[in-house]
Order: C-alpha cells, then structure tokens, then sequence
C-alpha cells in the first residue's frame, strides 16, 4: 500500500488530498499512471514533459526525499511509502 | 525624460532645505540605481558609525533604473539607511506604485536628512515639492493616513508611503508602507523615519520615462513577459496560489520551521497553508503590483468581514508555525494589525515565537504579561493581541517592540532569539538547505532570505536542482545569487521574475535602458561591487565578520521529519565563500579587491 498525496495546484485542481495505489513496489514512472487511473481529471501534464521528463520544478517526493536525488523516474517505491506531488512552484 | 536623467530629490528636515541634483551617467553605470546606487551615496554621505535613530542618519528612497518603465515588475523601489534593528546597512525593497510614482515625478533617488522638530509629511508633485504640517496624522494608523491625506491633498491618483503608530514609537521592526498594503518591511526602516518626525511622503508624478533604446526595450520588454507567462512557477502558481504555494512545499521537504525552530515540520500544516487560504473562502482576488504580469498578491475577506492584504507565506508562517497557531483567521488578523501599525510581519510573529519560548520556559513571569494572554504556543489570541500591544508599545508590548534579539538578551536567553545580526530568520531551516544557511550568515542586512534564496535551486529546483545537503558547490552558489539579486534590485524588478529570467535577461533589459552592451560577467560585476559597498558599510560601523553566523540551535540535530538529525555546516562553507569573495580569511574585502570594483569613499 503506497499512500500518494497532493498538493498546491494538484490539490485544488483535483479537489481530493490524497489516495492509496496497492501496489508493493513499483517505480515512479509506473506510480503515477497508477494514480491517475484513480483520479477523475487527468494531471499527468502538470508534473511532466510532453516526453514523459520531469518538468522543470517539479517536486516529487518519497519520505521526503525529492526523487531527483534518487533515481529520478525509475526510483523504486515500496508498500509503506508516502509520495508527494507538486507541481512547479515558487515564492518567498 | 530619458530614465537616466531622473534626478537626486534632497530634503534637510532640520533645515527645510530642498535641493534637486544632477546624477553622473558613471555613478549609474556603476551601480544602475536603487539598492545599489543608494547604497553608494549613503557610504559616502554617512559615517556608518552613528547611530541610526540620530539625526546624522539619512534615509534613502531609491527607485530602480528601470522604474516607471513597462519592464516587467518595473515599479519596485527601496529604501536604504542605516538600519535601526540590525546597524547594518539597510535595504527594504517593496512593490505596489509608490517608486513608479516617485520616478514618473522625475526622481531616482530621494535622500532625507536631518530631523523635523515637529511631525511633517512630504509632499512632491513633479518640481514642487513641499514639507508639510503633519500634526494631526501622527497616531494615525497606515490606512487612515493614506486615506485622510489622500483627501487633504484632493488627488486620488497620488501615491503615498508612511508610517504607523510602530515607527513613531521607534519600534526597531517597524516598517514603511505604501499604498496601504506594501511593506518596506526589514531591518527597522520604519523606526528610522519616525526618529525624523517624517509621517508620510506623498508624490504624484507626470513625467513620461524613455529607456535609451526604445526600440529595442519594447522587444526585450515582450520577450522577457512572454517568458513570465509561460513559466510555471511566474505564470501559473504564483498567480494561482500566492508565495503560500511554499507552505506544503517546504513543510513537506522537512524545512518549515514550528515552534520557533523546536521543529522542522508543523504537524498543523493543512490547516494553514496556500491550499487553506483558497478552500476557505478567504482568498477573493489576485493583487498586482505595478507593471507586474504575475500577480501574486492576496486580497483577502476573513468571516467577519475584515477585508486586506496577505498573508503572504513568510507571513504566515511567522504567526502561523512559528508560533504553532493553526487559526488562519488569527493569523491573517495579526498581518492587518502589522500593516496597519507598520511592524514587519516576519520579526513581529518571530520576535513573540522568541516570547512564548522564554514565557514556556518560565522565563517570562505571568505578573509581567499585565493581564494579557497567557503567551503559550498556539494561542490565537496571544498572536493578536500581543502584535497591537507591540505596533502601540502598550503593555508587554513595549518589551516585544525591538525585536527577538534585544527581548531574548533582556532575560538572560539570547539563544531564543532566531536571528542573524539581530534581524529575525525567515521561514527556512537552514540544517535543511545549506546554501541558504550561508546566504542567511552572509547577508548584508542580517537574517533574510531575498538576499540570496537558495531555496530555489536546493529545494525548488530553479533554475536547476541542487542537493540541499551538498557543500563543495555551494558557496559559489550563494555568491552568483547574492551579486545577481543586487543587480535585480538595483533594477527595481521584482526578485520573483528570477523564478523564470536569467542574468543574460536582466542584462538586456539593463542594456537598453542604459544604451550600454554590459555582457553578463559586467552585469553580475556590478552586483558583486554593490554586495562589497554594502559590506564594507558593515565592517565601518564595527560589526565584526565573527557575525556571520547562525543561532546555536542550528548546531544540533533536526529533530523530526525527513530532514531529521541533518545540523547546519556554516563554518565548512564559511572559509570558500570568502575566498570566492576575494576577502581574507577572517572576512574582509582585499584593498585589491576593492580598489579592482572601483570602490572608494
């Protein structure tokens, strides 16, 4: 059970906080088509590329850990895991 | 009138003297205008020893080169003196239209000097510029000021900057406002103005403002906005969900500061953040400042009825986490309370987060709070009430009105105090991003986060992504943002325009407006001459380089989230930044250094 939660643009686009993917391990890039199987809007655009990167100020994280310090995409996520989405942002 | 040929606006409040003085087209060169110009003038002009509330002091209000133009954010001005809380030199940059109106008036700089003996306000429409009676405006908040004068001087079109009952009181985190609701807000600005009987500057400007390549300028100009608007960050979340689109952000990167640091996650989070303020109802509509595509500012109705500005994320944070409140109605009350009484908001919330620490630790009796609430972490109440009592010196208040630092020391506890030089920190821990843990040490206005936000790259991921916790790429880091932000400053845009514009952009814009062809290692030279004036000011009024430091707590582990058992690695990077400076090792610019930036007294 893999615990995926929205925020800022995500969440008020999608209107829910977060769902669960029953999946025991599986890499990013798989994770989030899994989670927009279960959304009603598609979001895939606000976190990457027409060419499936990352865009640029995307945060995705995994415990906390942006996966850009990871294995980017092909980072493995395990049942247990918390992974957080955002799309670019910027402030201060 | 060609941008260059704005004028030096002087005004001897002691004397009543008021001047206009040409500005060397090499001076401009040099340091484009606003922070940077400013700052040259008040080195040669003050002996940075004095004190800032005396009437030696002068205080600055700089227009940006580009000001008053149609550059992309091109209305930002800033005021510099030397600053009441730190002593460092002081640089408060704000938006809204007050520096385009100053600059539409024919001006670039305007320097206050002196002392009125009694409350004045200043008054310039283009040429004709007046010192004024200002009796019956003093104890006037920021709101019934501009509103009353507005009136008096029958001109609903003028701009107006003043200050609230916090900076007549010289509380030494008062601010300047301008147009009600933007805020000079850091270093004591505020208490610097009051200490000259100034109230309120109103100006009103005719002028038409012309780059020296108009033909070019308009095409850098719809380049650079094009950029802006289909940029992620400046097109879409800045504009969507304000600078609270950080809060999850660096809450959920294990950085977001609660409790006055004890934390670096607040597990109240979603009840606060940029995602609340809109599912809420609060949020109404998106505020623009002058020539500003972006719009990131909040217009805000709470339940009540209350309407106004903010809070924005540091704001919100600072009465919100850093004080474990989770009520967003009390924390977007004690912002209007802070732009009303013109308290910066970020040293206001800081400074009573230090108050609850040292009240929890039975530091601060209950006798001393006068019948006020209990200063316990979270109390909405407390975060109210205690910022009218500081903007008003009433009560405990007089205690908490010059700041975290001065309060801690008081009783006995400065390491309650999270400060650099005096100045409250933002709302990043600096265990959680190293860069931005040095730019904090390092910068020349003490605790701050606009003088080189690291966030960007070690957290954001702008212009690329760093590893928060790498060091051997860092300090280079924080020198390039440092110089490139006093170059965006100096500009008078916005440093949010950075989140989609590089150096090469900002050299354009520079370069038509200018009628110069800087290549960009000239523009970035620029800013590295402003940030070694600025220091240089610092070490000549005796603050030590031994300053460049962090509260101690960033010594010790983080103790939650994913950030956890991460401590600060100042002194590792400390030693190559200055190198990188070309300063010594104990943090002093080489004669060499200076004399090769063309800096001298």
């Amino acid at each position: 059970m893999i615990k995926v939660r929205f925020f800022t643009l995500l969440k008020l686009y999608l209107g829910i906080n977060e769902l669960i993917i029953e999946a025991k391990v599986v890499k990013m890039k798989e994770l989030i088509f899994l989670a927009r199987e279960k959304t009603e809007k598609d979001f895939v655009h606000k976190l990457l590329n027409k060419d499936g990167t990352l865009k640029k100020g995307t945060i995705i994280l995994i415990n906390g850990k942006n996966i850009l310090h990871l294995d980017g995409l092909e980072s493995i996520i395990n049942s247990g895991d918390d992974v957080d989405f955002f799309p670019p942002g910027g402030g201060g | 009138m060609l941008i260059i040929e704005r004028k030096l606006l002087r005004i001897n409040l002691s004397s009543g003297n008021i001047t206009s003085e040409t500005i060397s087209e090499d001076l401009i060169k040099k340091y484009l205008g606003g922070r940077g110009l400013a700052s040259k003038y008040l080195l040669n002009e003050i002996d940075p020893k004095i004190d800032p509330l005396s009437s030696q002091n002068k205080l600055i209000f700089a227009t940006g080169l580009l000001a008053g133009t149609n550059a992309p954010t091109g209305g930002r001005y800033m005021v510099v003196t030397k600053g009441s809380l730190t002593g460092t030199i002081a640089s408060s940059n704000s938006g809204g239209f007050f520096g385009a109106e100053l600059s539409h008036a024919g001006y670039m700089l305007l320097i206050i000097e002196g002392k009125s003996e009694k409350p004045v306000f200043i008054s310039i429409k283009d040429d004709v510029v007046k010192i004024n009676d200002a009796s019956k405006y003093w104890g006037l908040d920021t709101h019934k000021t501009t509103d009353q004068l507005l009136k008096e001087c029958n001109d609903s079109k003028a701009r107006i900057a003043c200050i609230g009952p916090a900076g007549e009181k010289l509380s030494l985190i008062a601010c300047i406002i301008n147009d009600k609701n933007r805020a000079a807000g850091r270093t004591g600005v505020g208490a610097v103005m009051g200490s000259k009987n100034l109230k309120a500057i109103i100006v009103r400007g005719s002028e038409k403002l012309y780059p020296k390549d108009p033909v070019k300028f308009q095409d850098a100009v719809k380049k650079k906005v094009e950029l802006l608007k289909n940029n992620d960050i400046t097109g879409e979340g800045l504009p969507a969900l304000g600078t609270k689109i950080l809060d999850s952000i660096i809450n959920q990167n294990g950085l977001y500061p609660a409790y006055n640091f004890q934390q670096a996650t607040f597990d109240k989070i979603l009840e606060v953040n940029g995602e609340a303020l809109v599912e809420k109802g609060y949020f109404k509509k998106k505020v623009a400042c002058y020539a500003c595509p972006i719009a990131c500012g909040r217009s805000v109705t709470l339940p009540n009825g209350r309407t106004g500005e903010g809070p924005e994320y540091e704001t919100g944070w600072a009465y919100g986490a850093a004080c474990g409140v989770s009520d967003l109605i009390a924390i977007t009350e004690a912002n209007f309370i802070c732009n009303e009484l013109g308290l910066d908001t970020i040293s206001a919330g800081s400074t009573i987060a230090c108050a609850m620490q040292l009240y929890e630790n039975g530091y601060i009796s209950r006798d001393e709070l006068n019948n006020g609430p209990e200063l316990k972490f979270g109390s909405s109440e407390a975060i109210v009430y205690y910022t009218q009592a500081m903007g008003t010196r009433s009560g405990f208040g007089d205690k908490l009105a010059d700041g975290s630092a001065r309060l801690a020391e008081a009783y006995g506890h400065p390491k309650f105090s999270m400060s650099v030089k005096k100045q409250e920190l933002p709302a990043y821990d600096p265990r959680g991003a190293q860069g931005h843990g040095l730019a904090y040490a390092t910068s020349n206005r003490g605790g701050c986060h606009v003088r080189g936000f690291l966030i960007s790259p070690e957290i954001l991921g702008v212009p690329e992504k760093l590893d928060p916790q790498t060091l051997d790429d860092k300090p280079q880091w924080v020198k390039t943002f440092q110089d490139l932000t006093a170059v965006i400053d100096s500009a008078g845009l916005c440093l949010f325009t950075s989140f989609a514009l590089g150096a090469d952009d900002y050299r354009d814009l520079i370069n038509c407006g200018l009628g110069y062809n800087f290549t960009t290692e000239e523009v970035l030279t620029i800013g590295e001459r402003i940030w070694n004036i600025e220091r240089k000011f610092n070490l000549d009024s005796g603050i030590s380089p031994e300053e460049d430091k962090l509260p101690e707590i960033f010594s010790k582990p983080i103790p939650d989230g994913p950030q956890k058992d991460n401590v600060s690695k100042l002194e590792k990077l400390l030693p190559e930044y200055y190198k990188l400076r070309g300063w010594t090792e104990k943090g002093i610019p080489t004669d060499e250094k200076l004399k090769g930036l063309e800096i001298q007294r």
